[in-house]
């Protein structure tokens, strides 16, 4: 009789194929920490992973390698998931993280590391050289993107769609300045298929990438806004990392005097060769290159924080080609490659 | 003139006499009939005051000295902006040989002779000529000026065009169809042309006479009636975007951003540098088209090279932006997310324009805001912001609806209060639709809409301190 009871509930608390929660606990799970989030103000965080392409590869060949597959990516993103974290199955290809306590910030490191996880774990490496699947991740975050799970849920599939269309899968095999190089001179019909980098924006208007020329002075301009921006998030979390000729960053660096020298949890790296100095603060980082450093060469701004994500590169000079762009994806595919690139400290 | 930033003004005479006992009397008598008088005491004076406050007439009196009747003349009549101001001598003596002035007046004067000799010279008919023939009078609110000129244009019409109304009178020459020269009070040429132009109301009269006027304007008929359509609308937008006419503007010392060298810009510096000026006196004393002129003020005004006198928070005369309990919201809601920091807390509205320039225009239209102060910077993002009190500040940021600086959208929105859009058209709609689906309240301050900016500005915090 027992055993009769417990079946179905072991049945719809995990997952029989990969050991993930199943669908109902998880919304169960997730009501609850809602309720928390709202009743104390707690961050609550939630994840979708989606693994495109296991519905074809399942009818190619068979479900044992793909529910194999599944298994070590889930292994994978276990590695670096807290004991609090839950992950469960939403249907054959997606799965769903919830993250307590965790800030939109925190959700986006979560999610870097557990692509990175991924794509560094050998049995995966191993099982999609045969069964070639991508991953595709977005966030959300109560409060921010909803009160409610439906809304969490939209809000991050659409971020992961968002993540799907973003440059960053195009440039995804390039070092630091290959990208930036291929963002500034290359051809954008190889950026994207059938039309220029604005397409990308598609029906939504998402305006998430503009190759254009630009002045000195509107650079001057992006960049004091940014650091106001940082200044006005003071007490958020983010990364900001910045290059130019020292004048340049100096005559911005007074509006970082606002941030705590306490507390802060911004990174400022700025990058560029020795110059004066004007701050020294505990948030701020320099960088210090050489003079035949590409960085010499271009101006850059890598901005993520908990609201949002921009990215400038632009060609030194008082009229020069630049590319920005709001799409999170690619700044954070920017930021990692920058990190490796100058072997900073990742996040 | 409805269409020049300044009120309509009462015509304006000169009296330039040593006789105080002269002056005293006379100016009373002007002043009884709504005349502004304006007094010199020598010639070298009268030339300072005409060329400074261009008079409808000068009344010169042959005892002046320094600068004698002949000579001033001569002066007056070598410069394109006085050449047209009616002089009439005034002596104790016999009539002088002076072809240059409009008419000679004996001391002592009879009222009536004094009277009927102004209002002869002021209306345009210079004694000593014979009257010209009026033939074509009516109301410009049955016939506009610009169907009036292509009538004399298809009839090759030679004569004056006078235009009155309540900024005063204008008079645009004809020859033979095409238009050669105009003037208005204080202005002449193709500033004076535009203005006249843009008349709406009052009344025209053409006088028939042969004129030897050279072609000051230098364009066809066509042309300049669709040059003068388009500088009636821009203008009316940059009017929009500056300062009230009356409020008063002064040299700021190095502008932050370089200044495009321009002729109407070095004008209107040249203007200031004698001195703070208003709005409205700035455009008439700029040479250049009153559009220009306005562009030129505005740009400096933009890249910081001239303020609004008064302007910060020692001259507000506003309300404050948020009452005591929409402050104390407002704070608590910054608190509460992360916008707080050791000095204080930022909140921020957008301005949404297609050109920086039209948002820090618009932003001017705050400068009685208590707490109001434009920011030293150039370019897109953070235009201005208004302290609030209990260290609440508000940012005012310039978000551009240009197609290339579509990237910053999500950057500048970020933690937004809510948006003001400026502008009209594709990009302003765009804008204004992702904004809105990003839960941001969104209201229009556009065209018109941008004299009231400010109770927008009020509307805008009203409903973003409600709604969540």
């Amino acid at each position: 009789m027992r055993h009769y009871l417990e079946l179905p509930q072991s049945l719809e608390l995990r997952d029989p194929e990969t050991g993930a929660f199943g669908l109902s606990f998880f919304v169960e799970y997730a009501e609850k920490e809602l309720i928390r989030s709202q009743r104390y103000g707690r961050p609550f965080s939630l994840v979708t992973l989606r693994v495109e392409g296991v519905r074809e590869l399942a009818h190619m060949h068979g479900a044992e390698p793909i529910r194999t597959l599944l298994r070590a990516v889930l292994a994978a993103v276990g590695r670096v998931a807290r004991d609090v974290d839950l992950v469960a199955r939403m249907d054959d290809e997606e799965f769903g993280l919830l993250l307590p306590e965790t800030d939109h910030f925190g959700a986006l490191m979560f999610q870097r590391r557990a692509l990175a996880a991924v794509a560094d774990d050998g049995r995966v490496k191993e099982l999609t050289s045969t069964l070639p699947v991508s991953l595709s991740v977005g966030a959300s975050t109560h409060g921010r993107d909803g009160r409610d799970l439906d809304a969490l849920l939209s809000a991050a599939r659409g971020r992961a769609k968002q993540g799907r269309r973003s440059l960053a899968r195009r440039l995804a095999s390039l070092e630091f300045w290959p990208s930036v190089w291929e963002l500034l001179d290359g051809e954008l019909s190889s950026l994207v298929p059938g039309g220029g980098i604005a397409s990308l924006d598609g029906e939504d208007l998402q305006p998430s990438n503009r190759r254009l020329s630009m002045s000195a002075e509107t650079m001057r301009s992006v960049r004091a806004e940014v650091m106001r921006q940082v200044a006005r998030e003071a007490n958020g979390r983010g990364l900001l990392y910045a290059s130019a000729g020292a004048d340049a960053i100096h005559a911005s660096l007074p509006m970082l005097e606002s941030l705590s020298r306490g507390g802060a949890a911004w990174t400022v790296h700025l990058l560029g060769r020795r110059g004066p100095s004007t701050l020294v603060h505990p948030v701020v980082t320099p960088v210090y290159v050489d003079a035949q450093d590409p960085i010499c060469r271009h101006d850059l701004l890598l901005y993520l924080s908990e609201q949002t994500a921009y990215a400038l590169v632009r060609k030194a000079g008082e009229e020069a080609t630049a590319f920005h762009s709001s799409d999170g994806p690619l700044v954070d595919h920017l930021i990692t490659r920058l990190q490796q690139a100058y072997d900073l400290h990742s996040y | 003139m409805t269409s020049t930033p300044t009120k309509p003004q009462a015509r304006t005479i000169l009296l330039a006499d040593p006789d105080h006992v002269t002056v005293r009397w006379l100016g009373h008598l002007l002043r009884d009939r709504g005349f502004q008088v304006h007094a010199a005491s020598d010639g070298s004076q009268a030339l300072q005051t005409t060329l400074l406050r261009h008079p409808d007439l000068v009344l010169f009196d042959q005892a002046c000295t320094l600068i004698e009747a002949e000579a001033f003349l001569r002066i007056l009549r070598s410069n394109p902006r006085t050449e047209s101001i009616p002089v009439v001598v005034t002596g104790t003596g016999d009539r002088a040989r002076l072809p240059a002035a409009q008419g000679y007046l004996r001391k002592p004067f009879a009222e009536d002779e004094l009277f009927g000799r102004l209002e002869q010279v002021l209306r345009g008919a210079p004694s000593g000529r014979p009257s010209p023939e009026s033939e074509l009078r009516g109301q410009l609110s049955h016939l506009p000026v610009p169907d009036l000129l292509q009538v004399l244009a298809v009839n090759r019409r030679t004569g004056r065009l006078v235009i009155r109304s309540g900024g005063g009178q204008g008079e645009i020459f004809v020859v033979e169809g095409k238009v050669h020269d105009a003037r208005a009070p204080g202005v002449f040429g193709e500033k004076a042309f535009f203005r006249i132009l843009a008349q709406k109301e009052g009344t025209f009269e053409l006088q028939s006479e042969q004129l030897a006027v050279p072609d000051r304007l230098g364009r066809g008929l066509d042309r300049l009636l669709l040059d003068g359509s388009y500088q009636a609308d821009e203008l009316s937008r940059v009017l929009d975007r500056l300062p009230r006419a009356d409020e008063r503007i002064e040299l700021a010392g190095e502008p932050r951003a370089p200044l495009e060298p321009d002729v109407a810009v070095e004008q209107i510096l040249e203007v200031l540098r004698s001195g703070p000026s208003t709005v409205g006196a700035l455009i008439d004393r700029c040479a250049s088209s009153d559009l220009d002129a306005a562009c030129a003020l505005e740009a400096l005004l933009v890249k910081g090279a001239a303020r609004v006198i008064d302007a910060p928070i020692n001259g507000a005369t506003e309300a404050p932006l948020v009452d005591a309990s929409q402050l104390h919201v407002l704070r608590q809601r910054l608190m509460r997310s992360r916008g707080t920091w050791a000095g204080g807390a930022v909140a921020k509205v957008l301005l949404v324009a297609g050109e920086d320039g039209s948002a820090r225009g618009a932003a001017l239209r705050l400068v009685r805001l208590p707490g109001f102060q434009r920011d030293a910077v150039s370019g897109p993002g953070t235009i201005a912001h208004v302290d609030l009190g209990e260290g609440v500040r508000l940012d005012l940021v310039a978000l551009s609806t240009r197609d290339e600086l579509r990237p910053l959208w999500p950057l500048w929105s970020a933690g937004a209060l809510g948006a003001l859009v400026l502008d009209e058209g594709k990009g302003a709609d765009e804008a204004a639709a992702w904004l809105h689906r990003g839960g941001l309240p969104v209201m229009g301050a556009r065209g018109e809409g941008l004299a009231d900016l400010l109770p927008k500005l009020r509307e805008l915090m009203a409903q973003a301190l409600a709604s969540r």
